[in-house]
């Protein structure tokens, strides 16, 4: 069995974003999505997707509208506003220099330096 | 754009809260059924199922509070306990919370006041468009600025394009206005062709006035009025277009209303009829004659106004070289002209008053603070008393920052309920001083009512407030450590903040003693100016002011109303004698005429100058001025006989010096108007001008014997037998009796007279000395909430001590003792900085000087006693402790 990694702090609104950035999705269904995605390789606290969800609704990054679920519920559906989406670029381009730049440092051999 | 998101969700969920929180309960039970309904798809029991969801999902209280935070509601949450918990404390020591409020409402109230009067009066930009570019031009000289001005100069200004985007001119004045028969003075003014365009005000109703009203020689006269006159005098009557109007014995046809806000450019003093200045340009066409005209011009786009003053600088040198013959008013009035900004109005209410509202405004903020100290001080106190319980609280675990919000919460709240009947209070206060501003310039339109500005400055000073009184004390209470709070008595952590509070009421004394020693500066020179010798007798004297141009007294009807009517008031019961003068004292007016004394060489342009007054028979008499040497006015100068005069004593020893004036010849005027007088009396010197002095060189000559003294105004005086003011009704009933269209302006007693010369005086010293008295107040409970605690922390000592032997008088001394102490250090503080700051006064006393050693001694004296009184009652408690009572509670 793998271990699950931590979310890093400060990642999580970050996934959230990516998650509904391909669809508009409840809450529970973000946490279904996370979860298949990195195939339950990170842990993440269902509860601490509400605060960070009410953090980006404040941020305007995301909206919602109420709809109904699969099993006849309403529940809250949130999705990206345009903010939310050039956010998403930003943090994603910084995301990718910074991996890299990590993973260059992290897989150096000597012969490089 | 992320601000207005936040602000826009927070206050969302801030203002729809229940909503906010029922969403969250919402969508928190749908995830956990969610989950539960998958684990029992994938065969978990439905109970272990809903078990499992809710594990996972975690302690649902922290994720919602986090929720809340996320949103920023917390804040909110927390300001709504602190405000809970405060009105309650507040609640439980309502005696405190009374003074602080009361305290509070009076120092927020007189600043709000005082400010809202400076802003109206001074600092408010007139309703016009673009007032800022908005300049006036003046010319200048050695006696000062003037607004002076003629017909030939304003074209001359008003065709620099290149400066101006417009120029006009305005000629202010009080007029005899007859409606529908009756006669009534009404404020107005003639104004030049762009007037209305260049200040960008329309008519409500009708029209303003067009390029074709000025056309010198316009066959009809055409009138504008404003609306508060519209709806004075026609009651809004919507067919006053048309109407004919007759404004100095000419008729006007009204053709329009202004807006409501106008009022002119005269603050205080609305324009209520306005009329082409081509109707009175011939009479200004004398590029020689330099009238009051006061010119407004727009500085046009990119043009400074140092370099418009400049040009127009160097116009005003040619244009006098050119026209105006030297002389004192050329080298007084003319040497230079300058370009003022005018964007609040030109204000003559201004100038005379905001000197004393600029100092009134320091007194103000004087008092605002030392009611802060005052609150600082017994917050302290208070929060000295409550270290057990601030002790408690940092020991569970509060912030310091949330325990100073806390306390600040609570000085904010009382601050809130301070400043609501604060600004109740200003409102009120600032009309009712309105009220006692005297009527120079015909009915006042001011007033003050809640605008934005306002109660901007009213939610400044506030908070400053709250910062001020609240700060300290919370800064100061968190100091305390939790651990000998908790544990031992409270003694340990108290000597610190006694000493604080000392140096609060200490402080409070000393800024007290420098409001107390400036009201009492002001009342003793408002005495003095009532006890200084004028030369002449204030009581026993009625005033009749006539005002005559405009109505058709002229020439010999004129004459004979002047000649008769004196005779017709004497035979009134009571009247002991009347008479007739063109001016009587401290009326205001001034009437210097050019003179030639014969036999003396001038030795300045100033001695070509001197008062004329004409007066009739037993003027001296009325006025009760003796003759020095010499006859009075009287009975014999009659128009035929030999010109005679009186002169003032400081005219005679002006010119004189030792020898006598009898018999000297005067010459008054010159050219064909000139007539030569011979000096029969000298009179005691008359404060004249103002009771302040200095004696002026004045010549009294037969009313009946002059052909060239001013006759449009005039007044007639009376002797009365009593109290004048039960004269006032029966005179103007008798002199309407024989003359139902003389033009009475005024009937009034002498004194009322000179109490308008003092209006600035007194409201500076009633007003200085409410603010004293408040401050006194406030430093009785400064004194009294500091020893009170004193007192009550020093129980189990004074117990120890009684039960040792000492005897209660000395704890009641020692009690005292202390209260007298913090007055003497505050007061030798006050002392200094009084003798210092003080000075500012100097200009406004009469009779003594800021630093005057009585005064200063007075005012410190009277801070002694109110210490001593205050420290009164906790003395009495001290030495009332029953020592067995005392050391049981230890």
């Amino acid at each position: 069995v793998t271990k699950a990694t931590e979310v890093l702090q400060g990642t999580l609104d970050l996934l959230i974003l990516k998650a509904i950035s391909l669809g508009p999705l409840h809450g529970y269904g973000i946490l279904l999505r996370l979860q298949q995605i990195t195939r339950d390789a990170l842990q993440i606290h269902q509860g601490s997707l509400y605060p960070a969800l009410y953090r980006l609704e404040h941020q305007g990054l995301v909206t919602f509208e109420w709809g109904e679920s699969d099993n006849k519920r309403q529940a809250k559906y949130y999705k990206l506003t345009t903010a939310g989406r050039r956010r998403l670029r930003e943090e994603t381009e910084y995301w990718n220099r910074l991996s890299a730049a990590i993973g260059a440092v992290l897989n150096a051999v000597p012969e490089d330096v | 754009m992320k601000l207005a998101a936040m602000t826009w969700s927070f206050l969302r969920a801030a203002l729809r809260r229940s909503q906010m929180e029922r969403e969250m309960d919402d969508e928190m039970q749908f995830h956990l059924e969610a989950r539960a309904a998958d684990l029992r798809a994938r065969g978990v029991p439905p109970a272990e199922a809903e078990r499992r969801a809710r594990e996972e999902f975690g302690d649902m209280i922290r994720w919602k509070e986090a929720g809340r935070e996320s949103r920023g509601l917390r804040l909110v949450d927390e300001l709504r306990a602190d405000l809970r918990y405060a009105a309650r404390t507040l609640r439980r020591s309502p005696g405190f919370t009374l003074a602080a409020v009361a305290s509070l409402a009076l120092g927020i109230g007189a600043n709000a006041a005082i400010f809202s009067l400076l802003d109206v009066l001074v600092m408010k930009p007139l309703p016009v468009r673009e007032p800022r570019t908005l300049v006036q031009i003046m010319t200048a000289g050695e006696d000062g600025r003037i607004e002076a001005a003629n017909y030939p100069w304003c074209q001359e200004l008003a065709a620099r394009t290149d400066l101006f985007s417009d120029l006009f001119a305005v000629r202010q004045n009080v007029f005899k206005v007859q409606i529908a028969g009756r006669v009534e003075p009404v404020a107005g003014q003639f104004v030049t062709e762009s007037y209305f365009q260049a200040l960008d005000v329309r008519a409500v109703h009708g029209r303003t006035l067009m390029p074709d009203d000025h056309r010198e020689g316009a066959s009809s006269r055409v009138a504008v009025i404003s609306y508060g006159f519209w709806q004075r005098r026609f009651g809004g009557d919507l067919n006053v277009l048309g109407t004919s109007i007759v404004v100095d014995r000419h008729p006007y046809t009204i053709v329009g209303v202004t807006a409501p806000e106008f009022f002119g450019l005269q603050v205080g003093w609305t324009m209520d009829v306005t009329m082409p200045f081509a109707v009175i340009a011939a009479r200004h066409n004398d590029p020689g004659n330099w009238s009051t005209i006061p010119i407004v011009a727009r500085l046009k786009a990119g043009v400074e106004r140092e370099r418009a003053a400049a040009e127009v600088d160097a116009m005003l040198k040619r244009f006098v070289a050119d026209h105006v013959e030297s002389g004192r008013f050329r080298r007084n009035y003319l040497q230079r002209a300058e370009v003022q900004p005018v964007s609040n109005g030109f204000g003559a209410l201004r100038d005379e008053f905001s000197p004393s509202l600029r100092l009134l405004m320091a007194a103000v903020g004087l008092l605002l603070l030392i009611a802060c100290v005052n609150l600082a001080g017994l917050l302290v106190a208070r929060n000295t008393a409550r270290h057990r319980e601030l002790g408690i609280r940092l020991a569970l675990g509060a912030g310091r920052g949330r325990i100073v919000r806390q306390l600040l919460t609570e000085s904010a709240l009382l601050s809130i309920l301070g400043t609501v009947p604060g600004v109740i209070f200003a409102l009120w206060g600032s009309n009712l001083l309105i009220a006692f501003v005297p009527e120079y310039y015909g009915p006042l339109t001011l007033s003050v009512t809640a605008d934005t500005r306002l109660l901007g400055f009213t939610i400044l000073v506030a908070s400053i407030t709250v910062l001020l009184f609240g700060g300290i004390p919370a800064y100061q209470a968190t100091r305390v450590a939790a651990a000998p709070a908790l544990s031992g008595g409270p003694r340990h952590v108290t000597t610190l903040r006694i000493g604080l509070g000392r140096t609060l009421v200490a402080a409070q004394f000393a800024l007290s003693l420098v409001l107390v020693t400036g009201a009492l500066l002001l009342v003793r020179s408002m005495m003095n100016l009532a006890r200084v010798d004028a030369g002449f007798e204030r009581d026993g004297v009625l005033i009749v002011q006539i005002d005559a141009p405009g109505s058709d007294y002229e020439g010999e009807k004129m004459r004979q109303f002047q000649r008769e009517m004196p005779a017709r008031l004497a035979a009134l019961p009571g009247v002991v004698h009347a008479t007739v003068a063109t001016t009587t004292p401290l009326n205001g007016n001034e009437n210097g005429r050019r003179i030639a004394v014969r036999g003396v060489v001038p030795r300045g342009d100033e001695d070509v100058v001197a008062q004329v007054n004409g007066v009739g028979p037993s003027y001296f008499a009325v006025f009760g001025i003796p003759m020095v040497e010499g006859r009075p006015i009287d009975e014999r100068d009659t128009a035929n006989a030999p010109s005679a005069a009186v002169v003032s004593e400081t005219f005679a020893r002006h010119y004189f010096g030792a020898s006598s004036a009898l018999g000297r010849e005067v010459t008054i005027g010159r050219g064909e108007s000139a007539r030569t007088v011979q000096i029969v009396g000298v009179a005691k010197e008359v404060r004249f001008r103002s009771l302040r002095g200095p004696g002026r060189r004045v010549i009294y000559v037969s009313q009946f014997q002059e052909r060239e003294v001013q006759q449009e105004y005039f007044e007639f005086a009376l002797r009365t037998a009593g109290d004048p003011a039960n004269w006032v009704a029966m005179a103007r009933a008798e002199i309407l009796r024989l003359r139902p269209d003389a033009p009475v302006l005024q009937v009034l007693t002498l004194r009322n007279q000179i109490n308008k010369t003092l209006t600035r005086e007194w409201l500076l010293a009633s007003l200085g000395t409410f603010f004293a008295v408040v401050a006194l107040a406030l430093a009785a409970i400064g004194v009294y909430g500091l020893l009170a605690y004193v007192v009550a922390r020093r129980v189990p000592e004074i117990g120890v001590r009684l039960a040792l032997g000492a005897q209660p008088r000395m704890m009641w001394w020692m009690t005292l003792r202390e209260s007298l102490a913090l007055a003497a250090v505050g007061t030798g503080v006050g002392l200094a900085i009084a003798a210092a700051t003080l000075r500012v006064l100097n200009s406004l006393l009469f009779g003594l000087s800021a630093t005057d050693g009585v005064t200063l001694l007075g005012a410190a004296a009277l801070l002694t006693i109110v210490g001593l009184i205050a420290g009164f009652i906790p003395a009495r408690r001290a030495a009332a402790v029953d020592p067995l009572v005392a050391i049981r509670c230890e």
